[in-house]
């Protein structure tokens, strides 16, 4: 018996490869969109559209204040700290200052932060 | 944006280019232009997003599709037209999807149920039913094994029955390169389903 060569029993391999994908995935139903999912995407858009039209506003208004807060923790820094710390000593000077800073810093950050975020795009 | 997305869309809007649908969405807040975007595009978004999560993950992909519209809404603003807006929704989309699987994968290490009643249909002879449907077992799980993007390729062409052309524009890739990952892949699923009995 005549036997096949290599680039023919490669070629019948990968034929039998492909049928048998064919067999295994045709039978399984491709995805479809459900019923009221575009009342759902609608939806998650709109519930975005608020949460972050607020975060945005908040981030525009809060801004300038961002900067105002740098300005002042360096302030704090200069003209507290180093008083402080001729007063009192190094670390103690520089560390009430860097509190200061840190807060004001801190109250910036998160006055300007958006709700947390809801996972609550799919309503299903 | 309710009535956009489930109304129907004028035939003057579906005509209009993606570009000329972003402009409008963006300059002049009109949400049909949107919801244009989103029928024209979420089948497509779909389907690969399935094809990343495999069969039976149909409501995993639904949920995938939703958030990459709702991510491409939020951020139509910082899209910068240097590619096409469809390739930077697919790169969106496939990015998520692959999110989604890997987290999803220590959830549901098992067969879902809509691939294990394909791998039922079988013969009708019991021996051969049992033989055909370990095969079949077997080279679904080999498939599942493939890695990136082997395997959503192969997905994408034999369940999802998309051509080489569509894949490449899926993939962001040229048709030669898809054709050489199905190659490949039923190279490797080939010499798998030799070693079975």
């Amino acid at each position: 018996m005549k036997s096949l060569s290599p680039f023919a029993s490669a070629r019948a391999a990968d034929e039998q490869t492909d049928r048998a994908l064919r067999e295994l995935l045709s039978s399984t139903p491709p995805p479809t969109f459900h019923r009221g999912s575009d009342r759902r995407l609608a939806r998650a858009i709109e519930n975005d559209r608020e949460q972050y039209g607020h975060a945005r506003r908040v981030r525009r208004i809060m801004g300038p204040y961002w900067i105002v807060a740098g300005l002042v923790s360096v302030v704090i820094l200069w003209k507290v700290g180093i008083p402080l710390a001729e007063g009192s000593g190094l670390w103690l000077g520089i560390g009430g200052a860097a509190s200061l800073a840190f807060a004001s810093l801190s109250f910036a950050i998160l006055a300007s932060l958006p709700g947390k975020r809801r996972r609550g795009v799919t309503t299903r | 944006m309710s009535p956009a997305v489930t109304g129907i869309l004028s035939v003057k809007l579906a005509s209009r280019d993606d570009s000329d649908l972003i402009r409008g969405y963006l300059e002049d807040s009109d949400d049909e232009c949107f919801s244009a975007l989103v029928v024209r595009y979420r089948d497509r978004v779909l389907r690969l997003a399935a094809s990343i999560l495999g069969p039976g993950a149909g409501m995993e992909a639904e949920d995938v599709t939703q958030e990459v519209f709702v991510q491409v809404h939020r951020k139509l603003g910082t899209f910068r037209s240097e590619s096409s807006f469809s390739t930077w929704l697919y790169r969106i989309a496939q990015r998520r999807a692959l999110e989604l699987r890997r987290r999803a994968r220590y959830r549901h290490p098992h067969t879902h149920d809509g691939v294990l009643a394909g791998i039922a249909t079988a013969t009708g002879d019991g021996l051969d039913d049992a033989v055909v449907r370990q095969r079949r077992l077997a080279l679904y799980a080999a498939v599942e094994a493939l890695r990136e993007p082997l395997r959503s390729t192969i997905y994408l062409h034999y369940w999802l029955g998309e051509s080489i052309e569509s894949i490449a524009e899926l993939k962001g890739s040229r048709p030669g390169t898809i054709k050489a990952r199905l190659h490949r892949g039923r190279k490797r699923l080939g010499a798998f389903l030799e070693t079975l009995p």
